[in-house]
C-alpha cells in the first residue's frame, strides 16, 4: 500500500506529459483541430475529440488520454473528469458490441431487474464486464430517453425499446452469443 | 438594509446578500455544506433548504435554498416548520448514503461540519438499505490524506482547488454515485495551497497527513493564537499542542490578511519546532553546560566591547534587547550590503506610502507586478491577486442583475472581462500565466520599465535616460490611468532596490493624476517575518555589515547573535565568528558550531512575541506550550545577560515591563499591546479529557494550567472562551453545536460580502504622503563583463529555512536549479535534467529549459539550506558520470532518510506521549 512518494516535480503542473505527435494519428490530430477551430478554447473541444480517438481505437486508454489533453492544451485530471462523466467514452478496453441497457425510473418500474437478471445470467458477466470472447460488454446506462417504451436498451448506438425475455434472446442471437468460460 | 421575516420574527439585514448569509450573520443554525464565504454559493447540496411566503395570508410557501436566494425587502421566510426540516433531514439522509460512519478512526471526528450538521437536522436514523460504493484512496503526497468513502459531494474541494486557488490537477470525476474527487493518477498534489482542503472540506476526505500521524481530537489539543512564521505576510494562525510537542497549525481568521486560507509553507512549516535539530541545551565550546557555569560567566561578564546581530527571524522584542545590550551603534541588523540597501529604501518608501492588505489587494481592477515572484516568496497574496483578477466579471454580473455571490456565473463571465494583470519579471508562475500584458526581463530592465511608466503617468517622474517606450508600456499606463484602484506590487526577491524606486514612483504618479479619490494600492513584500521589525530598529542607526567585519578585525570584540537559518548568513557568520574575540549565539536550531556560546532559544509556539508584517502592523503570539529543554525567548536570555553585566536591561521582570520599555522609544505601539489579551485567556476546550488522569503515573496532583513564566498573561482552561470577547483573538475556533472551524461565523458581525472595514491593529511605521520622487542613477547599460547575470528564483518550498527542518516540507524541497532557454540550452548541449555547476563553484544545478528567461541571463535557484554566492557566471560546467551518480545516489538516500526520520520522530513522538512530561505543564515542576 506504501509507495514511495515521487518529489515535487520540476514542472509546475504536468503530471504525465507525452507528446501528442508521438501518440496520435495524422488523420486525428487533423481531425481535432478541425474541432477545435469551431471553440473559443482548445479544451472546449475535449468530448470531440475523446470521440475521434475513441473512433478510431474504441476505448480511451491512458496514453490516448494524456495526449489529447497536451493537444488540447488542458490538465490530464480535467480531461478525466470529463472522459468519465459520460458514459459513451469508454476508459476500459470494450468488446465487438456494447449494451447500454437503461436502469432510469420508469425502465426500473418495467421490470428492468429480470431483463437485467437475463443478461447477466446469459452472457455471464456482471454489469462493467466483458465476455471472455470479447463479443460483448454489459453497461448500465442513465436514462436513454424512451421512457413511454421501458425498459430499453442501446446497442452499438441503436435504441431497442419494449424489451422482454424473448426479445433479448432474439439480439444475443443475431450478435452470435458472447459466452463467458 | 433590507427587512425580512424568519420564522415571522423582523430582522434586518444587509442586501445583496443570500438568505443563508443574513440567517448566519443573524447567528442563527441553518445547516449547509456547499457553500464557503469565500468561495460564494452554487446551490449544490440542497442542505440550507428554507420556505419562502408570498406574503402573511400564505401559509403554504415554496421550497427554496436558501444560499441561492437573494434577500429582498419584505421577504418572508421559515426556517423551523416541519416541511423545510423534513426536507433537511432527506437532503442529509441522501448525502450520508455512502458514508462509511467511521467517525471513531476519522480524523475529523469531533471537528465535523458533517456531525454537526447531522445532529442539527435531526438526522439519527438510516433509512437507505442499499448497498454503499466504496472507492479507492489516492496517496496525494506527505501533506494530505485521502479517504474518499466519506465524500458527500458537496464539491468544495474541486472549487477551492480548481476555481479559487488554480490547482490543474485535482478535479471531479465520473457520475451519480461514483462521483471521486482526486487526481488522474497517485501523485503529490501539485498546489502549494492544497493544505486548505482539510480545512474546506466538511467531512474527512482530505485530512492533514502530519496531524493523522500523531493524532490528538481537536477538544484535547491546547491552542493558541499565533502567527505565521514562514513569509512576511504574517498569517493569522492557531497553534495546538498535546503533551508538550506541537500537533498542528491551523488557520485563524484575519478579514485583512489570510481570511479563511493559509499556504501549506505556513501550514506545514511548523514542524521545525519538534525536529531533532533543535538547540535545546546551553554548549559552550561544544560541551553542553547551564547558566551557573563559571566559565559562561567569565565569557559573558568580558568587558570587551559587544557588537550585536539581529535577526529577521527573531521577534521585535528579543532584537530589542539585543540592540539595548549592546547599544544601537553596536547594533547591526543585516550583514549583506543588497539587503541594508533594500531595507533602508523600503522603510523611507513606507513612511511615504501605506501598504494594501491582502483584502484591499482583492479590490483592484488593474495589476502590475513589477519583479517580484510572489507565488513564491509570499504565496497568499498570490491567492489574493487570483480573487482580483475576477473583479471585472462581478461588475459585470451585478450589471446582468446577478449577484456578484454567484459562483458559476461569475466564473463563466471571466474569461470575456478580464482584470489587466501587467507582469514584468523572468520565469513561469501562475500569476505570469494569467498576466495580459506580460514583459520578460531582469530586474534593471523591470525597474527601467517602471521609472517610464510612473514618466508616462506624470511628467513630473523622473525619467530614465532610455530608449524608446514600449507600446505595452503606454497601453499599462492608459489602464492606470483608467482604473479605479490599481494595485502596484514588487519586492526583494530579485534583491535589486531600483525596482522598490520605480514603484514608489509609479504609487506617486498615481496619486498625482487622481489627487481626490486616490485609491491606489502599493504592496512591497519583503522576505521575512520580522524583516520591517528589523527595519524599525535599524532607524535608531547602527553598523552595517561592513563596519562591523571592520571592527571585528581591526578591534578586541565580542559578538552576539541572534539566530538566522539561512545558508548565507551561516557562511558570514562563520567568517565573522572566527576574528571575534567570543562568540554567543542564540539560536533555536543547531548549527554545528564548536567556538562559542550556543543559548537556546524557544520557538513562536513556546513563547511570546512581536513581529511587523509587510505593512509594518504589528501582531503578537502567544505560547501553546512550555519552552522544551533550556530553552528560554531571546529576550529573557538577553535580560539574565544584562543582570550579569548589571546593564539597565537586566531590571525587566517581565514581558509586560520590557513591551512598556519598547513602547518608550516607540509610543505608536502603546495602543497595540493595550488591546492584547489581558487576564485570562482559555486554550483549552472546555472539554479537555484526561487532565486528572494524564499525569497518573508520576503523580497524582492535578497540575495547574500553563502559563508562559515572566508574561504577565495567564492561560487556563477557566478564562475566556474563545471569541467571548470580541477583542480576544480566538485561540481556536469553536461555538456550541457548530465543532468545525465553520463556528467562525458566530464571531463575527457580518459574514463578508459587506463593504470592507478598516483595518484593525496598529501600523508601526506611519505612511506621510510627502509625494517625493526617487531619483535613480544607474547605468542601464550591461555593466558586468561576465557572460551571463544570474538572477535569482525562489520556491515555495525551498527558500523558506526555518520550514526546511518540518519533516513534510523537507520532502517537498525542490533541489537547486538552473533554468535556461531552450537556445541557450542548445548552443550549450545541454538537456534538461542534466547537471551542471557555475564557474569554479561545487554547487551543482539541474537544469530546466523555460522559455521565460531573458536575454545573457540564467535564472538561478539555491535551496536557503545551500550557499551560492555568485550573481554572475561564465561557464556552465558538465556533472561528470560520477558526479551524476552520486548526486542521484544521494536524492535516493535522501528519500529513504527522510522516512526513516519520519519513523524515528514518530516513535519519539509516542514514547514522550507515554510519559508525559512533568515539566510541560505548570506547577508539577
Amino acid at each position: 500500500m506504501s509507495k514511495v512518494i515521487p518529489i515535487k516535480q520540476v514542472q509546475a503542473y504536468a503530471e504525465q506529459t507525452v507528446d501528442y505527435r508521438q501518440v496520435l494519428s495524422q488523420s486525428e490530430i487533423d481531425a481535432i483541430e478541425h474541432e477545435c477551430a469551431l471553440y473559443e478554447s482548445r479544451p472546449a473541444a475535449a468530448i470531440d475529440a475523446l470521440q475521434i480517438v475513441q473512433r478510431e481505437r474504441r476505448w480511451i486508454s491512458d496514453e490516448s488520454l494524456y495526449a489529447i489533453a497536451d493537444m488540447l492544451c488542458m490538465s490530464a485530471t480535467a480531461l478525466e473528469g470529463i472522459a468519465t462523466f459520460y458514459n459513451l467514452i469508454y476508459r476500459q478496453p470494450v468488446g465487438q458490441h456494447v449494451i447500454h441497457l437503461c436502469n432510469s425510473i420508469s425502465c426500473w418500474l418495467n421490470d428492468f431487474q429480470t431483463i437485467a437478471d437475463h443478461l447477466r445470467n446469459t452472457l455471464n458477466v456482471e454489469f462493467g464486464q466483458t465476455t471472455s470472447d470479447g463479443n460483448i460488454t454489459l453497461l448500465p446506462n442513465v436514462c436513454l430517453g424512451c421512457c413511454n417504451k421501458a425498459p430499453a436498451l442501446m446497442l452499438d448506438g441503436e435504441l431497442i425499446e419494449n424489451l422482454d425475455i424473448a426479445s433479448i434472446d432474439k439480439l444475443l442471437q443475431s450478435l452470435g452469443g458472447g459466452k463467458n468460460e | 438594509m433590507a427587512k425580512i421575516f424568519v420564522d415571522n420574527q423582523q430582522y434586518t439585514v444587509r442586501d445583496g446578500q443570500n438568505l443563508l448569509q443574513a440567517c448566519l450573520s443573524l447567528k442563527m443554525d441553518l445547516p449547509y455544506f456547499c457553500w464557503h464565504p469565500a468561495m460564494g454559493a452554487v446551490g449544490a447540496c440542497r442542505q440550507c433548504a428554507m420556505t419562502q411566503y408570498q406574503d402573511e395570508n400564505d401559509n403554504r410557501g415554496r421550497l427554496i435554498v436558501a444560499c441561492m436566494t437573494p434577500v429582498s425587502d419584505g421577504m418572508r421566510v421559515s426556517m423551523q416548520q416541519p416541511a423545510e426540516q423534513e426536507f433537511r433531514e432527506q437532503v442529509i439522509g441522501a448525502l450520508m448514503t455512502h458514508h462509511p460512519h467511521d467517525c471513531p478512526v476519522c480524523a475529523e471526528g469531533g471537528e465535523c461540519h458533517l456531525q454537526d450538521m447531522t445532529v442539527m437536522t435531526g438526522h439519527s436514523v438510516r433509512h437507505y438499505k442499499g448497498k454503499k460504493t466504496t472507492f479507492e484512496n489516492q496517496q496525494l503526497g506527505p501533506l494530505i490524506k485521502h479517504e474518499m468513502n466519506r465524500c458527500i459531494t458537496c464539491y468544495r474541494c474541486e472549487r477551492f482547488y480548481k476555481d479559487y486557488a488554480g490547482g490543474t490537477d485535482l478535479s471531479a470525476q465520473a457520475s451519480k454515485n461514483h462521483v471521486y474527487f482526486g487526481r488522474q493518477s497517485d501523485g503529490t498534489l501539485q498546489s502549494e495551497f492544497a493544505g486548505n482542503l482539510v480545512e474546506v472540506c466538511p467531512t474527512g476526505v482530505f485530512t492533514d497527513k502530519p496531524f493523522g500521524d500523531h493524532y490528538s481530537r481537536k477538544w484535547d489539543l491546547q491552542s493558541a493564537p499565533s502567527i505565521c512564521q514562514h513569509c512576511a505576510v504574517g498569517c493569522n494562525t492557531s497553534v495546538s499542542e498535546r503533551y508538550g510537542s506541537v500537533r498542528r497549525v491551523t488557520n485563524r481568521f484575519n478579514a485583512h490578511l489570510n481570511s479563511y486560507f493559509l499556504c501549506d509553507r505556513g501550514r506545514f512549516g511548523f514542524g521545525f519546532v519538534n525536529s531533532e535539530q533543535r538547540q535545546r541545551d546551553i554548549y559552550l565550546h561544544g560541551k553542553k553546560t547551564d547558566w551557573r557555569d563559571a566559565d559562561l560567566i567569565t565569557l559573558l561578564k568580558d568587558k570587551n566591547p559587544w557588537l550585536g546581530i539581529g535577526s529577521s527571524q527573531a521577534s521585535l522584542e528579543d532584537n530589542f534587547c539585543l540592540q539595548q545590550l549592546v547599544g544601537p551603534e553596536n547594533f547591526c541588523p543585516a550583514l549583506d550590503p543588497q539587503q541594508e540597501d533594500l531595507l533602508s529604501r523600503h522603510m523611507t518608501i513606507l513612511q511615504q506610502w501605506p501598504q494594501a492588505s491582502l483584502a484591499q489587494m482583492e479590490q483592484a481592477d488593474a495589476i502590475v507586478i513589477l519583479g517580484e515572484d510572489v507565488n513564491n516568496s509570499a504565496p497568499r497574496i498570490a491567492l489574493s491577486i487570483r480573487q482580483a483578477l475576477l473583479n471585472n466579471a462581478r461588475e459585470q454580473a451585478e450589471k446582468l442583475r446577478v449577484p456578484a455571490w454567484q459562483d458559476a456565473a461569475v466564473r463563466a463571465l471571466a474569461p470575456h472581462n478580464p482584470v489587466p494583470l501587467a507582469y514584468f519579471g523572468y520565469g513561469t508562475s501562475t500569476l505570469s500565466e494569467l498576466a495580459t500584458i506580460k514583459v520578460l526581463c531582469d530586474p534593471k530592465h523591470a525597474a527601467e520599465q517602471g521609472f517610464m511608466l510612473a514618466n508616462l503617468l506624470s511628467g513630473q517622474a523622473p525619467s530614465p535616460k532610455a530608449h524608446k517606450v514600449d507600446p505595452q508600456i503606454q497601453q499599462l499606463a492608459q489602464i492606470l490611468k483608467n482604473a479605479k484602484q490599481p494595485l502596484i506590487i514588487t519586492g526583494w526577491s530579485a534583491g535589486h532596490p531600483a525596482l522598490l524606486a520605480a514603484a514608489n514612483n509609479i504609487r506617486n504618479a498615481l496619486a498625482q493624476l487622481k489627487p481626490e479619490h486616490d485609491e491606489s494600492m502599493l504592496c512591497i513584500v519583503p522576505p521575512e517575518t520580522n524583516t520591517l521589525g528589523l527595519g524599525l530598529l535599524a532607524q535608531q542607526g547602527g553598523l552595517s555589515g561592513q563596519q562591523l567585519a571592520q571592527r571585528l578585525t581591526h578591534n578586541t570584540c565580542n559578538l552576539m547573535v541572534l539566530d538566522h537559518t539561512q545558508a548565507p548568513f551561516n557562511e558570514q557568520l562563520t567568517k565573522l565568528g572566527a576574528s571575534a574575540n567570543h562568540l554567543v549565539r542564540l539560536t533555536q536550531l543547531r548549527a554545528g558550531h564548536k567556538n562559542e556560546l550556543t543559548l537556546p532559544l524557544s520557538t513562536f509556539s513556546e513563547s511570546s512575541g512581536s513581529q511587523l508584517n509587510y505593512q509594518g502592523l504589528i501582531q503578537s503570539h502567544i505560547p501553546a506550550t512550555k519552552p522544551s529543554g533550556q530553552c528560554m525567548p531571546g529576550w529573557q536570555w538577553l535580560v539574565n545577560i544584562g543582570k550579569l553585566t548589571g546593564h539597565a536591561l537586566g531590571n525587566m521582570t517581565n514581558l509586560g515591563q520590557l513591551r512598556d520599555n519598547i513602547c518608550l522609544h516607540y509610543p505608536q505601539l502603546v495602543a497595540h499591546w493595550l488591546s492584547d489579551p489581558h487576564g485570562q485567556m482559555a486554550l483549552q476546550t472546555p472539554r479537555t479529557s484526561g487532565r486528572t488522569a494524564m499525569l497518573a503515573n508520576q503523580t497524582v496532583h492535578e497540575p495547574k494550567p500553563f502559563a508562559e513564566s515572566l508574561a504577565p498573561y495567564k492561560q487556563s482552561m477557566e478564562g475566556t472562551i474563545a471569541g467571548d470577547k470580541g477583542e480576544q483573538p480566538l485561540a481556536y475556533s469553536w461555538s456550541p453545536g457548530w465543532n468545525s472551524n465553520q463556528s467562525n461565523h458566530k464571531f463575527k458581525d457580518e459574514y463578508l460580502n459587506g463593504p470592507l472595514t478598516a483595518q484593525k491593529g496598529v501600523l508601526c511605521i506611519s505612511a506621510n504622503p510627502s509625494k517625493q520622487w526617487v531619483n535613480w542613477q544607474m547605468d542601464w547599460s550591461k555593466v558586468n563583463k561576465a557572460k551571463w547575470q544570474l538572477l535569482p528564483m525562489q520556491k515555495v518550498f525551498g527558500s523558506d529555512s526555518l520550514s526546511l527542518h518540518a519533516l513534510p516540507i523537507a520532502q517537498l524541497k525542490v533541489q537547486a536549479q538552473i533554468v535556461m532557454s531552450a537556445a541557450q540550452a542548445q548552443s550549450l548541449k545541454l538537456q534538461a535534467g542534466q547537471l551542471v555547476s557555475c564557474d569554479d563553484n561545487p554547487l551543482l544545478f539541474q537544469v530546466v529549459i523555460s522559455s521565460q528567461v531573458p536575454k545573457s541571463s540564467l535564472l538561478i535557484y539555491a535551496p536557503a539550506d545551500q550557499y551560492f554566492p555568485l550573481t554572475h557566471c561564465d561557464a556552465l560546467i558538465l556533472a561528470t558520470q560520477e558526479q551524476t551518480q552520486a548526486y542521484r545516489a544521494q536524492l535516493a538516500n535522501l528519500t529513504g532518510t527522510q522516512e526513516a526520520q519520519k519513523q524515528a520522530q514518530h516513535t519519539r513522538f509516542l514514547t514522550q506521549d507515554q510519559t508525559i512530561p512533568i515539566r510541560f505543564i505548570q506547577g508539577a515542576n
